[in-house]
């Protein structure tokens, strides 16, 4: 009983110094991860479009897509990876 | 380009078809849980009551031969109302006097004849049937 | 130990709260430390739970009879690993490991999206910090997992026969798994909406778990109904019971809602439509949920107390209107950015997929709901026969298997004729061919068998020609042979190709169900020691029939000598039926042989003066449903294996558009 009570104020102290850690160190806390957001989201994107221009290549080599679908979507698909990179190197011209 | 009203009426047409389809099938398959009281002659039901005192204590060896086996279910509320039930097929080991189950078929010139292997008995602990785990 | 278990999910209902409270704070950018705080909070609940779990473990382990949930699941006697499994066999239990399970994937969505979707997190964790209190509070309120009684026993009652089975410790987890994994894309998805982030980043982030809530979810059903099959004594594996419909449905709205996000990531389309997909797939798990803990519902699932469903139903309709508000708010957020061009399209082919699905799903709903529907509003008991859902599912079953072997063919936006006629020349002649073999087989006997065997064979061949068109563009470049042309077309679009895989094994998982619901051959007879009976042209001679006392049972057990019509010895089956001493239940020992044509399947109900009746059903072809299931979960491993690091290797036209701008 007594123990069962111990252990319990013991394990709740624990939580409330492990949890709200990063709010009492305040600014001392070392920010975790130095990635810009943005940066990732960007990386993702691009990843997808280029992504997306190797499945628009391969459909079109397996006959799935005709000669002029293919031509319009691949190079509004390349339009956009080019722009997405451009920004990734503006971003990281910046920083 | 297609337009979106023609599309919008195919589409409400086939959920139409499929739902006067569904309506049709859905009529003939519904049962009705009744107990011995209110049992009306010709229809179908599942029937669940509690098999009345003096049945066969033969019954799953019975129910294998062309006759059947006979025994007597009650209501499970009021033990005066019974209804004489005929069953072929597998008897559960469970079957016994006092315990409840519910058995399909119809009731026909004040008999209720079962269908094959249609006899479920209800166990009186907390699970019956598979688990009381699975899928959620 | 009861009061250590109850103060850990106090902890953890405080601990939710805040972790709600700090990543709404954290929202504002400048709020780091309370979205860092919230994380550590979702971190920390995954830990009580653990703690709780691990407690209540302990106990079942330790046989802690004065703790409900042991005394009830659990006895000295049963094996130490079903000691375990018996964690989910009660109520509060499994409920618990739930809450373990919704916090351990919450913490690794936490984990993994550290260092992306800042704007999206901090809602993503407060709809799970949320939810995992909801489970602190019905645990802690409603029905504890350390609840005592009152007169500590001498021993437990012991776990049902019907749970001492090797699929109870794969198929409640693996369910569970499904289940719960479905509120990760939930909260994104409603984060997203929240924060009007809508363009498809939190889609992409969401791909594996979507697949894998998909896949864990169709693999317990698949062991769920091998279950029934194996250890029930209706002879088959699938009843339409509530319980498994509860399974079904989100697995059906789920796999509506894998497609059409393909959609939405190609094309820009159906973007209301997916929200309200994802929406209605978890609040179908909150309903299955409901459905099967609440009373509503008959099933041969039983389940002990009922205190836990006004709970269930006020997170079923929070869900739904919140869900809803959402959705409406933000409709001019969801935009197509194309519309549909053609009804014969990739995009068109995935929203018939998508109606069939759902219309399913809804006539599957509506046949479970209506009886207590019925029983609420006129009195009248009467149950849904389990035709009505068959003769709806098989019209269905057969234009989506159809669909899977048309979709992938076509291209998206537009098919031109030619086109059509090109890729379906042959599909269409390898079906047109099977027919008049099928109608040499016992097959002829029914038309819907046929023509689902018909489809399949113009599926395969569908599914066979896309992995050929791929390999002959990889080995038009040279340099590889047919085999490991292969292998690099699988393993650069592990999507794609695992995701004709999953078809192939689909088409399987139909053909077995066709068969085996269509040509069932059954038979009863009585046997003494000696006599022999035929069903179907097998010969079946009871060669012996005894009764004996166990350590916890009498049983009954028999040992049937199976001939087939030519005389050659097919196996022996073993059917046995246990009486346990320990509690009133029976424990069936069904026996089977399977093969890949057929199954024989044997029930003996009793042995009565050295006569034992047995019922013997002749299934054939339901062990391809096992061998769907098992190419369905290779198709998945396939489609959702980690990509690797792979090394960036510049696309020369963009590095040359990117040097000219």
């Amino acid at each position: 009983m007594i123990a069962d009570v111990v252990l319990i104020a013991l394990l709740a102290l624990a939580l409330v110094v492990g949890v709200s850690w990063p709010l009492i160190a305040g600014g001392h806390e070392v920010v975790e991860v130095a990635v810009d957001p943005a940066r990732v989201a960007l990386d993702d994107e691009i990843t997808a479009s280029l992504q997306a221009i190797k499945e628009l290549q391969f459909d079109h080599q397996a006959g799935s897509l005709s000669d002029d679908d293919f031509q319009r979507m691949e190079r509004a698909e390349r339009a956009n990876a080019a722009r997405l990179i451009r920004r990734r190197s503006e971003l990281d011209g910046d920083s | 380009m297609t337009s979106k009203p023609r599309f919008v009426i195919a589409l409400a047409l086939a959920a139409l078809v499929g739902g006067a389809l569904v309506w049709m099938v859905f009529g003939g398959s519904l049962e009705t849980y009744a107990s011995p009281a209110g049992l009306q002659e010709g229809k179908t039901y599942r029937l669940n009551a509690i098999v009345a005192t003096g049945s066969p204590t033969d019954a799953a060896a019975d129910a294998l031969t062309p006759a059947g086996v006979k025994f007597t279910v009650q209501d499970k509320d009021d033990a005066s109302k019974q209804v004489p039930v005929v069953y072929h097929g597998i008897v559960p080991e469970q079957f016994k006097d006092g315990r409840e189950i519910v058995v399909t078929g119809r009731y026909e010139n004040g008999t209720f004849v079962a269908d094959r292997d249609k006899l479920v008995t209800k166990c009186p602990s907390k699970f019956q049937g598979k688990s009381s785990a699975s899928a959620t | 130990m009861s009061l250590f278990g109850r103060g850990v999910l106090l902890l953890a209902l405080a601990t939710a709260v805040f972790t709600v409270v700090a990543a709404l704070i954290g929202r504002a950018p400048a709020k780091r430390a309370w979205y860092q705080a919230s994380r550590r909070g979702m971190y920390a609940l995954f830990g009580l739970f653990a703690v709780a779990v691990g407690t209540l473990q302990v106990a079942l382990l330790r046989g802690d009879f004065s703790l409900e949930n042991v005394a009830g699941y659990s006895s000295r006697e049963i094996q130490w690993y079903f000691k375990i499994t018996a964690l989910w066999a009660s109520q509060a239990g499994s409920l618990m490991f739930w809450a373990l399970i919704l916090t351990g994937f919450s913490a690794i969505a936490v984990y993994t999206n550290r260092a992306r979707n800042r704007d999206l997190m901090p809602i993503v964790i407060a709809i799970l910090g949320a939810l995992a209190g909801f489970f602190a509070l019905v645990l802690s309120f409603a029905t504890s997992p350390f609840a005592t009684v009152d007169v500590v026993p001498e021993n437990g009652s012991g776990l049902v026969s019907a749970l001492r089975n090797p699929y109870m410790i794969t198929h409640p987890p693996m369910l569970y798994l499904g289940y719960v994994m479905v509120a990760i894309p939930f909260a994104f998805a409603m984060a997203a909406l929240v924060t009007r982030r809508l363009d498809t980043g939190w889609l992409t982030s969401m791909r594996k778990w979507n697949l894998a809530s998909w896949t864990f979810l169709g693999i317990g059903i698949v062991l769920g109904a091998k279950w029934a099959y194996e250890s029930l004594t209706f002879g088959g594996y699938w009843i339409w019971d509530p319980v498994e419909n509860a399974a079904l449905l989100p697995w059906l709205t789920g796999t509506a809602y894998i497609h059409s996000v393909m959609v939405q990531e190609r094309r820009g389309m159906l973007k209301v439509w997916n929200m309200v997909l994802i929406l209605v797939t978890f609040a179908l798990t909150i309903f299955g949920t409901f459905m099967t803990r609440s009373g509503i519902t008959s099933s041969v699932h039983a389940f002990g107390a009922r205190t836990v469903g006004p709970y269930l139903l006020g997170l079923l309709v929070v869900t739904l209107i919140g869900g809803m508000y959402l959705i409406i708010t933000r409709l001019s957020y969801l935009k197509s950015s194309h519309s549909l061009e053609s009804y014969f399209s990739r995009e068109a082919i995935f929203l018939y997929n998508n109606l069939l699905l759902v219309g399913l799903a809804f006539i599957v709903t509506w046949g479970t709901l209506y009886p207590a529907m019925t029983e609420l509003f006129t009195g009248e008991k009467i149950t849904v026969g389990t035709p009505f859902f068959d003769q709806v599912a098989a019209p269905i079953g057969i234009v989506l298997l159809i669909l899977t072997g048309v979709g992938p063919l076509i291209p998206w936006r537009k098919a031109s004729p030619k086109q059509l006629r090109q890729r379906f020349l042959w599909p269409t002649i390898a079906g047109l061919v099977s027919l008049p073999l099928f109608l040499l087989t016992d097959a002829r006997g029914s038309w819907p068998v046929l023509v689902t065997l018909v489809f399949a064979v113009f599926t395969t061949v569908c599914i066979g020609m896309e992995f050929w068109r791929g390999m002959a563009v990889r080995h038009a470049h040279g340099g590889v042979t047919w085999l490991s042309a292969l292998g690099q077309i699988i393993s650069r679009n592990r999507r794609r190709y695992g995701g004709y895989i999953v078809h192939m094994g689909i088409v399987v998982v139909i053909c077995g169900i066709a068969v085996s619901k269509s040509f069932v051959t059954e038979g009863q007879f009585q046997l003494r020691q000696g006599e022999s009976a035929t069903v179907s042209g097998y010969t079946f001679t009871a060669i012996s029939l005894t009764r004996r006392r166990t350590a916890q049972a009498m049983r009954v057990e028999a040992a049937v000598d199976v001939k087939n019509a030519s005389g050659d010895h097919v196996g022996t089956l073993r059917p046995a039926m246990n009486a346990f001493t320990s509690n009133p239940d029976m424990g069936v020992e069904v026996a089977i042989i399977g093969g890949p044509t057929r199954d024989i399947w044997m029930y003996m109900p009793s042995l009565r003066d050295g006569v034992a009746p047995f019922k013997v059903f002749v299934n054939p072809m339901v062990s391809w449903i096992w061998a769907g299931g098992a190419i369905f979960l290779i198709g998945a491993v396939v489609a959702g294996w980690p990509e690797g690091r792979r090394r960036r290797v510049p696309d020369p036209v963009v590095e040359a558009e990117r040097a000219a701008a």
